[in-house]
């Protein structure tokens, strides 16, 4: 406790105040949670004392939780608890007092170790109608206790038993049956002459009156005026995907939501909502985890522990976080422990990775002639003695595959997790490891989250979330620009027979791509551990209905320690690979100086703090929600890097990366960086007959990072919706159309898009400043200079956002359409601009402009088939997204009554942002293009470029618009077929530009043999021009570039995301094993990709010979047993 | 109950604290803590002049650098000039191509921001030396500050002027963007450089103890071209430019007569008892005393020209009378942190003779001139014609200062193993023109100020792919070479002859110059005789306007490319493209010939 007590002092140094309550409330949670873990007989050794006069059955039930552990279950609508009662007893068992409270012809009392069920006692001799029987099991088939059956129309019910069984009775044959339980679909059945009834219910997966998480606390989907989008990771196929990292899973279904592609091991996807807003500011998601705004790594949160997302899209919904929210919010629910018997789950999942794009390379013939015609010569005698002999022995190495492996991923999950009426619980571990398909590319994380809730008293609550990540991405990854640039006969070994490398396999110049990631000569560091903790007290006043007040604080801290460690025998010499005497001890000695290394710690911590109250009531037909928030954050890094360098005097570099401290030469640099953020904010929901919603908000928000006069912005939002559905002149139409909600929504939300001190001029000065000369003896002078232009006007970049969409239900809820339209206008834009270098800097920060975005998102999901056996679900998902730049600097400086465009950054009025300028390519110039050459002083079989002012020559004038970096249409078809127990998921997306020029990138070099500046590197084949097999679309071997080529090509794609198969056991062994779930699964992601890019990931946009991985495909099995 | 009230007001005050307790715009006011900012930077002398040290930090980098990248090879390394080609290997690399050469090329958007970075750096310490709580020892001590930042500021102007033309001055620094600078003409340019420079004559000390640090005779010189430069820009524009080229020799005659500095005549310095000597083994073990050439029968015999280029001997504190101002270069320095205290000239100008010649002369060691990657090689007109009919009438092209033996260090290839290969073996005679453009490419002659037979560093894994030696900025030759420029271009044809063989004499040559010969093309070959490698050709072939430059890499360029290609008559590099796009509020004109 003491341990744990100092631990947590770490945590909130800085933050005192907050202690003596933490202290208080984790004690207070810690001996509950002990309690309830400890077993026992405990209904016959617990003794109660009782003293009450005129209280409320209710009250004796309360008195009693609090001072045990029991926690009671009935309804209150059967069992009377309003009846005052006198009860005295002194040191008895439970089922003593409860006998004298209850008339044992009245109810049924069922104690099952600390859960006491109330249920109404059989029928009297009076009601003689019809007795029935049931059970209630969810679909897996467990029993659910607590679920309540209800007559329909009456108020004649019950609940059943620990075991899921119920009787009832006084039921008519023409009645019908009511069975509903908390989270899942209610369910009804018409009685008729049955007396045996067994409810299966189904998770609350999709509908209408699902509960969704806003900004400081949650609504339902019926009543709320915004766009979110739900995704229930929980049970759903697509938790059985393979993914490492949080956001990987909701690739594809969300419309507007785009997750880019993980292309390293244990990498974090690009995210963001209804396209790029800001010109050069951050354009991604706040993400809320449990409510609370989270401020570190993506990376370290458990996939398998969440429970859903809630992803937050327009003004009115992100409002909550006004400061933060422009770009949208993402909010995580991580798992909760569930009423009932604890749950003891497993998950093992594990499979192996492939590169599906992987660029062909070129047959050690066409290299030769490749290298040759390139360099215009047929002289060989830049090849080396040993290539020579290689070449000649017809030993080939394919250094691609030498680089590459298969990749694997291993992800084990346990957790456990359980609740009773006032507490709940839920524990997790995980341990992931994975390895990419390139040599070196190694992550493996290892994650414990513990959550507990307790209700203290009837008013207050506590909470504490705590969890630990610890992940490693130490190693270096084989150098894939190197990989494809070594020729097929360069000489990967120095000595084959032990596979020792070769550190120059063409004797100089390129590094063997393996080098420094196999073998000793390089350390490699990349350990990240991270701590948070989230607590939280709710406390409902008892003297205003409605009325609560919730305080949140969450703590995160992390410690990253990267680092390297190049040791002496990295250093060996160019030369001839016969010549062995490079790698002897007497040439690694005189290396020693140039062994180096660094150790980089860095400490992120940062707290944060909520202050919220709420008032929920309703008053007739008038319901209001109101909740005033008060919140700040703080974040504090740390870095420090310590560098040494030269082991000469030491002799030698055997304590590695660890005997930093003996280098002759240590050097140290430290940064600190603060930021701090405050808010108050305002909402009130109202809404009238459950038919007419309003939300409207206020929020003003400071922020540390703005100069001094800008630091503080408001935030306005409202929103409508309106149940039209539920009007009386809507019911012709309701028997197609079950369910249709109109809803608008306007707001506006800021952007920070700046990093701390953006607005400050830093100079740069002394040791770690870089600036250093000498004056003719070996002291360093250190130099000082300006590293920025700073610009103190900068503030928030503001979005303001209009939401119009419908919600709707079809076919006897078959089939869900939701619609969405929305127009953003983001203004004060921050970017880095380009400024003229005669101020002496090249760029500076800049707050001005607007941007535009227009966008539709439809989501259709569709019950197809169902039948006994049977189920296919359909989900499609599309949307696109306009944006165009709408205002930059204002100025019409060329009088043309229109804003200028800024040229030199690519910035265009009018268009969208990622606009591709330059000179189009009218294919090759040909030998027969004599004028062309003349005027242009270009030799055939360069790149030819269209003339559009027509001067007969290519000029800067001859510039225009090529095309759009940006997709605009994304499409994602997801399928789920079920029969009996096997469950069937695929998911196909597709990447559109969606028009003219859009989603393009340059590829010059899957079009260029030439202008790697190497003279005999390789590359995949290229069938570039010759005077005798002249092409129009590849140049001439010996074209190097004109700074003009830039071979566009489209990113468009398809491609088969996701595929998983999934088999569920329920056969009666499984249960006699004490077995509650159990399911295998295999699964496939980016199965197939269809695309007319070359080189290689189109997602990713990796080009042939660039050092950038590509996305991987990865096959997957795994097993989840839960107990 | 009581207790629980308690606890209920306690919730209450520490909400009330967490909301009203801070002071949000203190909690929202940044302070930095690991850096300063231009409002707490400067608080002493020191680090105004640290500002000053920045500044020469800025031009070792644009002098020494060469090989970092294509701007600082085509301006130092005078890559694309009559001088300098490139390789077969490095085609890609070529600066001589106008099909690919346009105002967006990297070379001239690098080194025009360069040099407009350096004047942001002057400029804050001219700023930084008067602000008020700055408290300087003595008005000299300050005087000499700004003395260098006004130095370093005409510096940049010069250099801009004979580059790109006439440029906006920016005289102070710059706190808010600005997007309307107007191009001054050649001219006005010209003129802040040279107001600046007679403006801090005073200030500048005559001689200083610190090498490295710039004395009035920098001043003088720098004032010596810009006056001659001056003078031909007024010949642009049709204006008188006799006073301009008086103004030149009389700043040259304050230099070279005014008894600070004198050419170097004898042997002096750290090796100035020594001769070089080479090996012919490609493999540092096999480097044994029966392999010297000496020992072959090939000895070398020193001289002073070849003591100016030796590690040490660049200071005019180190007894070089002709060093004016020199880079500084310490290996001590570059070894613990400073990567940019070292001289790359055998690794960018060095030869390939491993490629070529692997059979014969391999290895990249002293004796191939160490560990060459051949960026830029001497065209044949630098490394051959200048000499041819006077090979031996020359010191600076002894064998000393420029080699031409090369013995066969490849035991195997018993024809030439210590023996010397002749230059048709090495240029590939008779062979496919693919095979002798890759020898003659990346096999040529070694010049003592690319190469040594002495390298620094090599027991500490150092790979004889640098020297470590400072680099003259100023040496008194090229002083002399612009007053005779000067005095030609007054018609004193006598006068320039005359100190033109002040550096023939020097030379010890045996050919000297008649005021007859004196031409434009003269003065250009004297100088890539004496400065080849060191000065910044580029500078000296467009200052000089008309076609000269044009001519001239049309004329020696290695490959064909110029001859092919270049069918503009242009004497400036273009205005970048980036800084014409970039000055919105003004239209920028571009250079005649760009586009």
């Amino acid at each position: 406790m003491k341990k744990l007590f100092k631990l947590l002092c770490l945590l909130f140094s800085g933050h005192k105040k907050m202690l003596l309550v933490m202290r208080n409330s984790l004690f207070l949670i810690l001996i509950t949670a002990f309690q309830a873990l400890a077993g026992g007989t405990y209904a016959q050794t617990t003794r109660l004392t009782l003293d009450l006069k005129n209280s409320s059955v209710k009250e004796v039930l309360q008195k009693i939780e609090q001072q045990s552990e029991f926690y009671f279950l009935y309804n209150s609508e059967l069992i009377d608890v309003q009846r005052k009662v006198d009860l005295s007893v002194a040191s008895e068992k439970v089922d003593v007092v409860l006998a004298r409270l209850f008339d044992k012809e009245n109810v049924n009392v069922l104690v099952r170790d600390r859960h006491i069920v109330l249920t109404p006692a059989g029928e009297s001799a009076t009601q003689q109608q019809k007795r029935i029987s049931g059970k209630v099991t969810d679909q897996s088939g467990v029993v659910i206790p607590g679920a309540t059956i209800v007559l329909k129309g009456s108020t004649n019910g019950t609940v059943t038993d620990m075991n899921g069984l119920f009787s009832m009775s006084n039921v008519p044959e023409n009645g019908t049956l009511v069975c509903s339980f908390v989270g899942m679909k209610s369910q009804e059945i018409a009685i008729g002459k049955k007396t045996e009834f067994t409810f299966v219910l189904a998770e609350a997966t999709v509908g209408v009156d699902e509960v969704i998480v806003i900004g400081y606390g949650t609504t339902t989907k019926k009543e709320f005026t915004g766009s979110v989008t739900q995704v229930k990771m929980e049970n759903s196929p697509i938790a059985n995907q393979p993914s490492l990292n949080a956001l990987e899973a909701m690739k594809g279904s969300v419309a507007g939501l785009d997750v880019g592609a993980i292309n390293t091991a244990g990498g974090t996807p690009s995210i963001q909502i209804r396209g790029v807003k800001s010109i050069s500011g951050n354009n991604s998601p706040l993400i809320v985890l449990d409510g609370v705004i989270f401020m570190g790594s993506l990376n370290q949160i458990n996939p398998n522990d969440i429970a859903s997302y809630d992803i937050l899209k327009d003004a009115t919904s992100s409002a909550a976080y006004g400061s933060r929210s422009a770009n949208g919010v993402i909010i995580i629910t991580t798992k909760k422990g569930k009423l009932g018997k604890p749950i003891i789950n497993f998950n093992a999942n594990s499979g192996f990775q492939t590169w599906q794009t992987k660029p062909v390379m070129q047959t050690p013939e066409q290299y030769i002639q490749t290298v040759l015609d390139r360099n215009n010569t047929t002289d060989m005698s830049w090849m080396k003695d040993q290539q020579k002999a290689n070449m000649a022995a017809g030993k080939v190495t394919d250094w691609l595959a030498l680089s590459t492996r298969t990749g694997y991923v291993k992800d084990y999950q346990a957790s456990i997790s359980g609740a009773s009426e006032k507490m709940s619980y839920y524990l997790s571990g995980a341990y992931s490891d994975s390895k990419g398909v390139l040599i070196g590319d190694d992550f493996n994380r290892s994650t414990i989250l513990a959550k507990i809730n307790a209700d203290i008293t009837s008013w207050l609550q506590i909470g504490l979330d705590a969890a630990y990540t610890n992940a490693h991405f130490s190693g270096v990854r084989a150098n894939l620009t190197t990989a494809q640039n070594m020729g097929p006969y360069s000489v990967p070994y120095r000595d084959d027979a032990n596979q020792l490398l070769e550190k120059y396999p063409e004797t100089q110049s390129q590094v063997n791509p393996l080098w420094d990631v196999i073998g000793d000569t390089r350390e490699n560091l990349d350990k990240r551990n991270n701590f948070r903790v989230n607590t939280f007290a709710l406390i409902k006043f008892p003297w205003v209905k409605g009325l609560t007040y919730r305080f949140n604080y969450a703590g995160n801290l992390s410690k990253d320690q990267t680092g390297a460690f190049i040791n002496e025998r990295s250093y060996v010499a160019e030369g001839n690979v016969t010549d062995a005497t490079r790698y002897s001890i007497a040439a690694y000695k005189n290396l020693l100086s140039k062994a180096n290394g660094n150790i980089n710690n860095t400490t992120n911590s940062s707290w944060l703090i909520d202050n919220i109250l709420s008032y929920k009531n309703t008053f007739g037909k008038h319901s209001v929600d109101l909740t005033a928030v008060a919140t700040r954050d703080f974040s504090h890094s740390e870095y420090e890097n310590v560098i040494g360098s030269d082991f000469t005097a030491n002799g030698n570099t055997l304590l590695g990366i660890n005997g930093l401290h003996k280098a002759t030469t240590q050097k140290i640099d430290v940064y600190v960086q603060d930021r701090s953020n405050i808010g108050y904010f305002g909402r009130l929901s109202y809404s009238y007959k459950e038919k007419y919603y309003l939300t409207s908000s206020y929020r003003r928000d400071g922020a540390s990072v703005f100069g001094m006069d800008n630091k503080w912005g408001n935030f306005f939002a409202g929103g409508l919706a309106w149940k039209i559905s539920d009007e009386g002149f809507y019911t012709p139409i309701k028997k197609v159309v079950n369910s249709l909600k109109l809803k608008a929504s306007s707001g506006m939300n800021g952007n920070q898009g700046l990093g701390p001190y953006g607005t400050l001029s830093p100079v740069a000065s002394g040791s770690s400043g870089g600036i250093r000369y000498e004056f003719g003896t070996p002291t360093i002078n250190y130099g000082m200079n300006v590293t920025a232009l700073g610009n103190p006007i900068l503030g928030w970049e503001k979005t303001q956002s209009s939401n119009f969409g419908f919600e709707s239900a079809w076919f006897n809820d078959r089939l869900f359409l939701d619609v969405d339209m929305y127009f953003t206008q983001t203004t004060n834009q921050l970017f880095t601009r380009s400024i003229p270098v005669m101020t002496g800097f090249s760029t500076m920060q800049s707050s001005m402009g607007q941007v535009n975005n227009t966008g539709l998102e439809t989501t259709i999901n569709s019950v197809n088939f169902k039948n006994k056996d049977w189920t296919w679900n359909s989900g499609l998902t599309t949307w696109i997204n306009r944006n165009k730049l709408v205002h930059l600097y204002g100025d019409d400086l060329n009088k043309d009554g229109k804003e200028d465009d800024d040229i030199a950054n690519s910035r265009f009025i009018g268009k969208p942002l990622g606009a591709i300028y330059g000179y189009r390519q009218d294919g090759i110039v040909q030998t027969s293009d004599t004028q062309y050459m003349t005027a242009n002083g270009v030799t055939a079989g360069t790149p030819k470029y269209v003339d559009l002012d027509a001067d007969g020559k290519i000029t800067s004038l001859d510039r225009e618009i090529l095309g759009y970096t940006s997709p605009n249409f994304k499409i994602n078809f997801s399928n789920t077929v079920s029969y009996k127990n096997w469950e069937f998921y695929m998911m196909v997306s597709g990447v559109f530009g969606g028009g003219p020029g859009y989603y393009q990138a340059s590829n010059s070099t899957a079009f260029m043999a030439g202008g790697t500046g190497l003279f005999a590197s390789n590359s995949i084949y290229i069938p570039y021009w010759t005077s005798t097999n002249p092409s129009n679309q590849y140049p001439s071997a010996t074209f190097a570039g004109d700074g003009r080529f830039l071979g566009l090509m489209s990113r468009d794609f398809v491609r088969i995301q996701d595929i998983n198969l999934s088999y569920s056991f329920n056969q009666p062994w499984v249960k006699n094993a004490g077995i509650k779930n159990m399911k295998v699964f295999i699964s496939a992601t980016n199965l197939a990709t269809f695309t007319k890019w070359e080189g290689g990931d189109p997602e990713v946009g990796v080009t042939v010979r660039a050092n950038t991985p590509s996305a991987l495909s990865s096959y997957n099995l795994g097993v989840n047993i839960s107990f | 109950m009581n207790k629980l009230i308690y606890i209920k007001y306690l919730w209450l005050i520490l909400l009330l604290l967490v909301v009203f307790g801070c002071n949000d715009n203190e909690f929202l006011t940044e302070k930095p803590k690991t850096f300063y900012t231009t409002d707490n930077a400067f608080s002493s002398s020191d680090q105004v002049d640290q500002v000053v040290v920045g500044c020469y930090s800025n031009v070792r980098y644009m002098y020494n650098l060469v090989g970092q990248n294509d701007p600082w090879l085509a301006f130092k390394g005078s890559n694309g000039t009559d001088l300098m080609d490139v390789p077969t290997i490095r085609r890609g690399n070529r600066f001589n191509d106008y099909g690919i050469i346009t105002p967006t090329h990297t070379v001239f958007t690098t080194v025009y921001a360069a040099f407009y970075q350096l004047i942001e750096r002057a400029n804050l310490a001219i700023y930084a030396a008067d602000l008020p709580q700055i408290v300087w020892s003595s008005q000299t001590d300050k005087a000499y500050v700004l003395a260098q930042a006004r130095f370093f500021r005409a510096f940049s102007y010069r250099n801009l002027g004979e580059l790109f033309g006439g440029v906006p001055i920016v005289k102070e620094i710059v706190t808010a963007p600005r997007y309307d600078f107007e191009r001054a003409t050649r001219v006005q340019t010209y003129q802040f450089a040279i107001d600046e420079l007679e403006a801090i004559l005073v200030d500048l000390p005559v001689t200083s103890t610190i090498k490295g640090r710039l004395t009035k005779g920098a001043a003088q010189h720098l004032l010596c071209q810009l006056y001659l430069d001056k003078g031909l820009a007024n010949e642009a524009d049709g204006t008188d430019p006799k006073a301009a080229y008086q103004k030149s020799v009389e700043y040259g005659n304050a230099v070279i007569d005014g008894g600070t500095y004198s050419l170097m005549t004898s042997r002096f310095g750290t090796r100035s008892t020594q001769n070089p000597d080479y090996y012919f083994a490609n493999t540092i073990a096999t480097q044994t005393s029966d392999r010297l050439y000496s020992k072959a029968g090939f000895p070398i015999t020193a001289n002073v020209y070849w003591d100016l280029f030796q590690e040490g001997n660049q200071d005019f504190q180190a007894g070089n009378k002709e060093a004016i101002w020199s880079t500084q270069v310490n290996y001590a320095a570059y070894k613990v942190e400073d990567k940019e205290s070292f001289l790359p000239y055998s690794r960018v100008f060095g030869g390939v003779f491993r490629d070529p010649m692997s059979a014969i002369a391999t290895g990249t060691l002293e004796d191939v001139g160490g560990r060459g990657i051949a960026q830029a090689i001497p065209n044949m007109y630098t490394r051959d014609l200048i000499y041819s009919d006077k090979w031996a009438a020359d010191m600076r092209n002894s064998e000393a200062v420029f080699r031409r033996t090369f013995l066969g260090n490849v035991p195997a290839n018993t024809t030439y193993f210590g023996k010397v290969i002749p230059w048709s073996i090495l240029y590939r005679d008779g062979q496919a023109k693919d095979a002798v453009d890759a020898a003659k490419t990346q096999v040529y002659p070694v010049s003592c100020k690319i190469a040594t037979d002495k390298y620094t560093g090599v027991a500490d894994g150092e790979n004889m792919s640098n020297l470590f030696r400072g680099e003259y900025i100023f040496r008194l030759s090229e002083t002399i070479l612009l007053r005779a420029e000067a005095k030609m271009r007054l018609n004193d044809k006598v006068g320039a002859a005359l100190d033109i063989n002040l550096i023939r004499n020097r030379a010890n040559c045996t050919y000297l110059v008649t005021a007859a010969d004196v031409s434009v093309d003269l003065i250009l070959d004297e100088r890539a005789r004496e400065l080849v490698y060191e000065e910044t050709r580029w500078n000296t072939l467009l200052r000089m306007g008309g076609t000269v430059a044009v001519d001239r890499i049309k004329k020696y360029s290695y490959w064909d490319d110029p001859r092919t290609t270049l069918t503009k008559n242009f004497n400036l590099w273009p205005i970048p493209q980036t800084v014409i796009d970039t000055n919105k509020d003004k239209p920028l004109a571009q250079n005649p010939g760009w586009f």
